[in-house]
């Protein structure tokens, strides 16, 4: 079953650890302005929302790419973004509609998501649970039903009695 | 790296971003002639303008030094005096987004966007009515908006679900 | 510990890896070998020194302020002899032994010469050099008779370069068409139709026999077709070959430097760039030296970056060439001849002013031939790139 990466953004609480993390595993420095996952705050809602790329089936960054940087490495499963053809135009940056690719400040280059290759480690610092890798089938299951409740708690409180 | 964001699919063809561009190149002392064009292509606008790559192809190819990338101004530009009409940044760009002129008998000379003198607001960019064209002033300034819009949309603009426990 | 880098060649590939290097490593030591005296120079604008239309200044690439900005210790006018990647030492004519810890060999290309040229008499030269350059304006400043020798891109620049200053040049092209290793016949055509205009002299399908030399050197050709050509001067533009002797032995070596993607040659701390490698072509997979500018520059980048502990990799080579003939602008890419199988089909447009041909292999794009109107050559470079099928809307024509 194909695995996902599921955002839970009501438990984010904000701590940041998986951008470090993910800038770790990826460049070997705690630099969150190098991860690959990015957090967006939004204090006055006291809101927290992870941003990752969302493994798009036609991923409009690869549609984009003039140079084909973008897409999967021959025997690698897991897309990446091909450094040696990224030119650096930032087309994909733009066509994103989650804006979860970005440029890396140094290189000069495109910046994805690769799911570390099928073992996120982002997944793994998240205590609080917000960032969950699991099967597709799961995570529907679970949405389906949160979003049950959640329209139960929407429900009137004389309708709640009955 | 300055970032321009474009969408073709927004694009209306109304041209004010080449009037613009001409107008602003003329006062800036260059040739009376936009640096970005657009024209009819298969199932819509085609916008051709310089994404200011960060390892630009066209730089690398240059052959007489007149192309190079500026950090300092986060634009790839052209020195027009040193350009010797070769066609080898023509054959470079992806975009297509560098055009040769003829400035005299037999001279061809390259011509392409310069970011124009002032970061981040782009003149072409200010006047496009339809936000085909968007520009900011480092490479993740568009992005970090969409990221942000896009977060809202997802999580926080929802009547349920999404950050209704902090309500 | 401070790194030390020697870099071996002063031209584009050797600048572009001492940025890289310099990107990374801020602290290392940066040696650069230069042969040569001058400051680097662009080679492709030799021939628009030939016409007149630049002076020496104009070719330098980059001041002398250059190496102080990335703190690079620069020896002109020094040749490396050899590279001990035993001992991680450069060997230097004037006796002198550099110490590397990355090393790179960007020693270019020299002009070949058919075995006809080999021992000729004084006026027999290529064109590769500033000093060829000087000797070729020169004599074309004296009216000397000019003979050109190959019909490839600089045999037609430096023609159309001899006729823009006034000569009447004379191109000798063993080849049915010029040309014949870049182009198609049908562009061929055009363009020595648009040559012939001009006033340039081509011949196609002959061979250069004999050197008949007279006292103050050489005097005339003898050709195959049994004419003969009398000329004061030859310039010989039938390629070139890489420059591997600094290294052959060491590393290994086929036509040129042996190199992965990441431009390390078999022997490690050693790497190379520019037009002394082979590397493997995107479309044929062929290993060959592919001696092109942006090659050279974005070799040179992968090697700085490598050498500075970056890991970086090169996409694979795309022959491409651009020129301008005369007013005529021309680019080819990829594969231009279709060999006759069924599964090669050739997309053409033909206007008055235009020749726009696209080549494709079982529905993908593989190669172009654009002459005339070169309008958007690069996006068909990228859809060649990306080996995708969207080419249609390349060969659609534009609305003005």
């Amino acid at each position: 079953m194909q695995k996902v990466l599921v955002i839970d953004a009501d438990r984010c609480t904000g701590c940041r650890q998986c951008e470090l993390v993910c800038s770790y595993e990826h460049e070997g420095v705690y630099a969150p302005t190098l991860s690959r996952i990015r957090l967006v705050k939004f204090e006055d809602r006291c809101l927290n929302v992870p941003v990752v790329c969302g493994f798009c089936d036609k991923p409009p960054c690869e549609d984009v790419c003039p140079t084909g940087a973008m897409g999967q490495r021959a025997g690698q499963p897991y897309a990446v973004v091909r450094e040696e053809n990224c030119i650096g135009c930032k087309e994909c940056v733009h066509a994103c509609p989650l804006g979860a690719v970005a440029m890396h400040p140094r290189k000069g280059v495109a910046m994805r998501c690769d799911l570390c290759q099928g073992d996120p480690a982002c997944v793994k610092v998240c205590a609080p649970g917000a960032l969950r890798y699991e099967p597709l089938d799961a995570a529907v299951r679970q949405k389906r039903r949160a979003r049950v409740v959640a329209l139960g708690v929407l429900r009137s409180p004389e309708e709640e009695e009955c | 790296m300055l970032s321009i964001a474009v969408d073709e699919t927004r694009c209306n063809g109304c041209r004010r971003c080449e009037a613009v561009c001409q107008v602003v190149s003329l006062a800036n002392g260059g040739l009376a002639l936009p640096r970005i064009r657009i024209h009819r292509g298969e199932g819509g606008w085609r916008v051709r303008i310089c994404r200011h790559c960060e390892q630009a192809p066209c730089a690398d190819a240059c052959v007489s030094g007149a192309m190079r990338a500026d950090p300092a101004r986060g634009v790839v530009e052209l020195d027009a005096s040193r350009c010797v009409g070769c066609y080898s940044c023509v054959m470079e760009c992806p975009f297509g987004a560098v055009f040769m002129v003829e400035i005299e008998a037999g001279g061809c000379r390259a011509v392409k966007c310069d970011g124009c003198r002032e970061r981040g607001d782009l003149w072409c960019a200010r006047y496009c009515p339809t936000g085909a064209l968007r520009a900011g002033e480092t490479s993740g300034a568009v992005a970090t908006q969409i990221r942000r819009e896009r977060a809202w949309r997802l999580h926080g603009a929802q009547p349920y679900g999404g950050g209704a426990r902090w309500r | 510990m401070k790194k030390e880098y020697v870099v071996i060649g002063n031209s584009v590939a050797g600048l572009s890896a001492v940025r890289a290097i310099r990107a990374i490593d801020r602290e290392g030591s940066i040696t650069v070998v230069s042969e040569e005296r001058h400051l680097p120079y662009s080679r492709v604008l030799l021939t628009h020194y030939v016409a007149g239309k630049l002076r020496t200044d104009d070719l330098f690439l980059i001041q002398e302020a250059f190496y102080q900005k990335m703190r690079v210790r620069l020896l002109r006018g020094v040749r490396a002899v050899r590279v001990v990647p035993g001992e991680r030492g450069v060997e230097l004519d004037d006796g002198r032994w550099l110490r590397y810890d990355a090393v790179l060999v960007a020693t270019g290309a020299r002009p070949y010469f058919p075995a006809v040229f080999a021992r000729g008499p004084e006026g027999v030269l290529g064109l590769r050099t500033l000093e060829d350059a000087v000797r070729i304006r020169e004599a074309a400043l004296s009216g000397s008779q000019i003979a050109i020798v190959g019909g490839g891109p600089v045999g037609i620049k430096l023609a159309c370069a001899l006729q823009e200053a006034g000569l009447s040049p004379t191109l000798l092209v063993s080849s049915p068409h010029i040309l014949s290793q870049v182009a198609d016949q049908e562009a061929a055509a055009i363009i020595e139709r648009h040559l012939a205009r001009a006033g340039v002299r081509v011949r196609c399908g002959v061979n250069v026999e004999e050197l008949v030399a007279g006292r103050r050197g050489l005097q005339a050709l003898m050709l195959s077709d049994g004419s003969v050509l009398a000329c004061d001067m030859v310039v010989v533009c039938k390629g070139v070959r890489p420059q591997v002797e600094l290294v052959a032995g060491r590393v290994r070596v086929r036509r040129g430097v042996v190199v992965d993607a990441g431009m390390r040659t078999s022997a490690p701390g050693v790497f190379a760039a520019g037009d002394v490698v082979e590397v493997r072509d995107l479309i044929t997979g062929e290993e060959r030296p592919s001696a092109i500018w942006p090659h050279a520059a974005a070799q040179g980048r992968v090697a700085g970056t490598n050498m500075a502990g970056g890991r970086v990799a090169f996409p694979g080579a795309l022959q491409r060439n651009a020129l301008e003939v005369l007013g005529l602008p021309v680019v080819a890419m990829g594969v231009t001849r279709v060999p006759a199988d069924p599964a090669w089909e050739c997309v053409i447009t033909r206007s008055k002013v235009a020749y726009r041909k696209l080549v494709l292999k079982r529905g993908r794009l593989v190669g172009a031939v654009l002459v005339g109107d070169v309008e958007g050559a690069g996006i068909i470079q990228a859809a060649i790139r990306r080996g995708d099928a969207g080419w249609r809307q390349l060969v659609t024509p534009r609305a003005s």
